[in-house]
């Protein structure tokens, strides 16, 4: 499903270039669940924007199904990002003056789906997540780990093709940690493609895939087996 | 993404901003409530001077042309203005439909006279009110006289003496008018002017005079004539030739008051002051926009995060540029149709005290309208192309 062949990434800093990502070969295939690992600066967060399609702005190939996203329109890549891929960050981002039903509900509206039918789809979802009857609460009345849940449920809401998740517990304590990843790991084993990043180690091992990055370098790829739990 | 979706919203983020809102709409409410006040007027202008040409619903148009009869005190016969060869004559133009005499009454009238055997012809003040102005001998008209249906009368100087040498022998003696005898109570000045304009030589009570079958003379014909003639021009051509071969060509003048040329006075200045208050509302229009544009920017500023969160989950640029777009347009929009109404208002106000209505056209709302979504659109371009044109990866780290 996803194929990135010698993918390099590179910011312009004053008149030179600072490179972040180094030749980074990459193929994910639908139903699975990977861990992206690596410390701070070493280039997760530019890797995975590539792959989230949210960052079109890179040397190489990234080949997702049959489409070459490199070559897309600015307004196709947004269109790809709206059907195809949900995003998860890790300060949940949600627009803090619309309820939790109109946040959930957004991709669905870009995406020009009727009113009544977002809000059908909305409620079902947040069944999914553990957060029914909470449509019409606002989120800054809600736990993180719930906003989180408000943000996987935006995530989701859409049916993509992939789930992304940028630290998604990076602002939440081990046990709302647990929980969110608990709940990563029930929609993976429900089908959803999952790939996130993370510095936990705890987190990490709950992928059945780690990518282990190193100064925009991929250094190691493997699968976890069920014994190193 | 739906458009309706995009006019909710961007009515969600307005109210959101409450006041910040309203005080942009200001300079665009004044603006086009100036306008808007202006054009009113002069509309109502406009369709009063149709008005005043027009003499019935179906649109035909009419005219009043009137006779003023030169002073001579010698002719004895009463003059009417106008008999039925006028008419003959004037309903030889072919755009006159219908031609009317009738009474032109304001309060004084010319009739013949005789005093002491001889005859006169006076100018009579038919009054309805005590009358003691001018008086040089006797008395005025009194309550008692108008109550009573006393024959009296006032007569000026120069027709005492010619019938009785002094004013003073002229006092109780008697005068003829239209064949009724009349007392002469007093005496009254040469110069006696109704209104400063219209000099009279006789006073009576009008009752009494008109009591005995005494007939107000025509002195003006009402012309009414097909639709779409030009009125004035064609009473002006009906005039010369009445002053030429009129019935009474010899005895006095035709004339008409050409009620287009006195609201084309009134057109004209407020022509003149709707050039001013388009000028000025044009450059309070222009600040106004200006204000919308900065208030856009901050809007932009402040909601990048959601701008943001937006694009993230699938939208376009052109989706985010027609959201702040959208309401821009809403805000100037807002403020035009504010400004429609109070300018609606205040012409209303205006004119009540003025001697024609305000007309509200349709062309004048298509204006208010037109201008305020211009102002949003032009105002609020650059603004969205900012919100659209943010880069993603920037807002989001
Ligand atoms: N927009 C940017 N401009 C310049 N440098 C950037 C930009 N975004 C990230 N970087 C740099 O790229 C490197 C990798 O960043 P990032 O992918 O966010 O790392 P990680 O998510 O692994 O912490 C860092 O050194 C960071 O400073
Ligand atoms: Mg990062």
């Amino acid at each position: 499903m996803i194929n990135l062949t010698s993918v390099n990434k590179s910011y312009r800093q004053g008149n030179g270039k600072y490179q972040v990502l180094y030749d980074v070969n990459l193929k994910v295939k639908s139903g699975e669940f990977v861990a992206i690992m690596g410390p701070s600066g070493s280039g997760k967060s530019t890797l995975i924007d590539i792959i989230g399609f949210l960052d079109q702005n890179f040397e190489g190939s990234y080949i997702f199904n049959e489409t070459v996203v490199s070559d897309l329109s600015r307004r196709d890549h947004a269109k790809l990002r709206n059907r195809s891929v949900g995003f998860v960050f890790q300060n949940f981002k949600l627009i803090n003056n619309q309820n939790v039903g109109e946040n959930v509900g957004l991709p669905l509206l870009y995406a020009g789906v009727k009113r009544h039918d977002i809000h059908v789809r909305v409620n079902k979802v947040l069944d999914q997540v553990g957060l029914t009857d909470s449509y019409y609460k606002m989120p800054k009345n809600l736990s993180g780990g719930q906003q989180q849940r408000v943000a996987i449920a935006r995530a989701i809401v859409a049916k993509p093709s992939f789930l992304v998740a940028d630290e998604p517990t990076g602002a939440l304590d081990s046990e709302t940690s647990k929980e969110i990843i608990k709940l990563f790991k029930e929609l993976n084993q429900n089908g959803t493609t999952v790939i996130l990043v993370t510095h936990d180690e705890k987190v990490a091992s709950q992928a059945r895939r780690l990518i282990k990055i190193l100064d925009g370098r991929i250094q190691s790829d493997e699968e976890i087996t069920n014994e190193d739990l | 993404m739906r458009i309706y979706e995009l006019f909710v919203s961007a009515l969600r983020s307005l109210w959101a901003n409450k006041r910040r809102s309203i005080l942009t709409m200001l300079g665009i409410i004044i603006g086009i409530a100036a306008v808007i006040t202006i054009l009113s007027l002069g509309d109502g202008v406009r369709i009063e001077t149709l008005k005043s040409l027009q003499a019935d619903s179906s649109g035909q148009q009419s005219s009043e042309i009137n006779f003023s009869k030169a002073y001579n005190p010698d002719s004895s016969n009463e003059i009417s203005g106008f008999n039925d060869n006028d008419i003959k004559m004037v309903q030889n133009n072919s755009k006159v439909v219908k031609a009317k005499i009738q009474s032109g009454y304001k309060g004084i009238i010319s009739g013949p006279g005789k005093i002491n055997g001889k005859n006169v012809m006076g100018i009579i003040y038919l009054t309805t009110k005590p009358n003691h102005e001018y008086l040089i001998a006797g008395r005025g008209i009194s309550k008692n006289d108008l109550l009573n249906n006393n024959p009296v009368a006032l007569i000026s100087k120069s027709i005492a003496k010619k019938g009785y040498v002094s004013p003073k022998n002229a006092i109780n003696a008697g005068i003829e008018l239209n064949g009724v005898s009349y007392t002469i109570a007093g005496v009254i000045e040469d110069e006696a002017e109704l209104k400063e304009y219209q000099n009279y030589d006789v006073v009576v009570p009008k009752k009494f005079y008109m009591n005995n079958g005494a007939d107000i003379p025509h002195d003006s014909m009402k012309l009414t004539f097909v639709k779409g003639a030009d009125v004035s021009k064609e009473t002006r051509a009906i005039v010369q030739d009445l002053n030429k071969k009129g019935s009474q060509h010899g005895n006095g003048s035709y004339d008409f008051m050409d009620m287009g040329d006195i609201l084309k006075g009134a057109s004209d200045t407020i022509k003149a002051v709707t050039y001013f208050v388009v000028a000025i509302a044009s450059i309070s229009l222009f600040i106004a926009g200006i204000g919308v544009m900065n208030m856009m920017y901050i809007s932009v500023s402040e909601r990048t995060q959601e701008i943001g969160i937006r694009m993230a989950v699938g939208a376009t640029q052109h989706q985010i540029l027609w959201q702040f777009l959208i309401e821009a347009i809403i805000l100037t929009l807002t403020g035009g149709m504010i400004g429609y109404l109070s300018g609606i208002g205040l012409a209303k106000i205006i004119s009540s005290f003025l001697p024609f209505k305000a007309i509200v056209t349709f062309s004048t709302f298509l204006l208010a309208f037109g201008t305020s979504t211009i102002i949003g659109l032009i105002f609020g371009i650059l603004p969205a192309k900012t919100a659209s044109n943010k880069n993603l990866i920037e807002i989001l780290r």
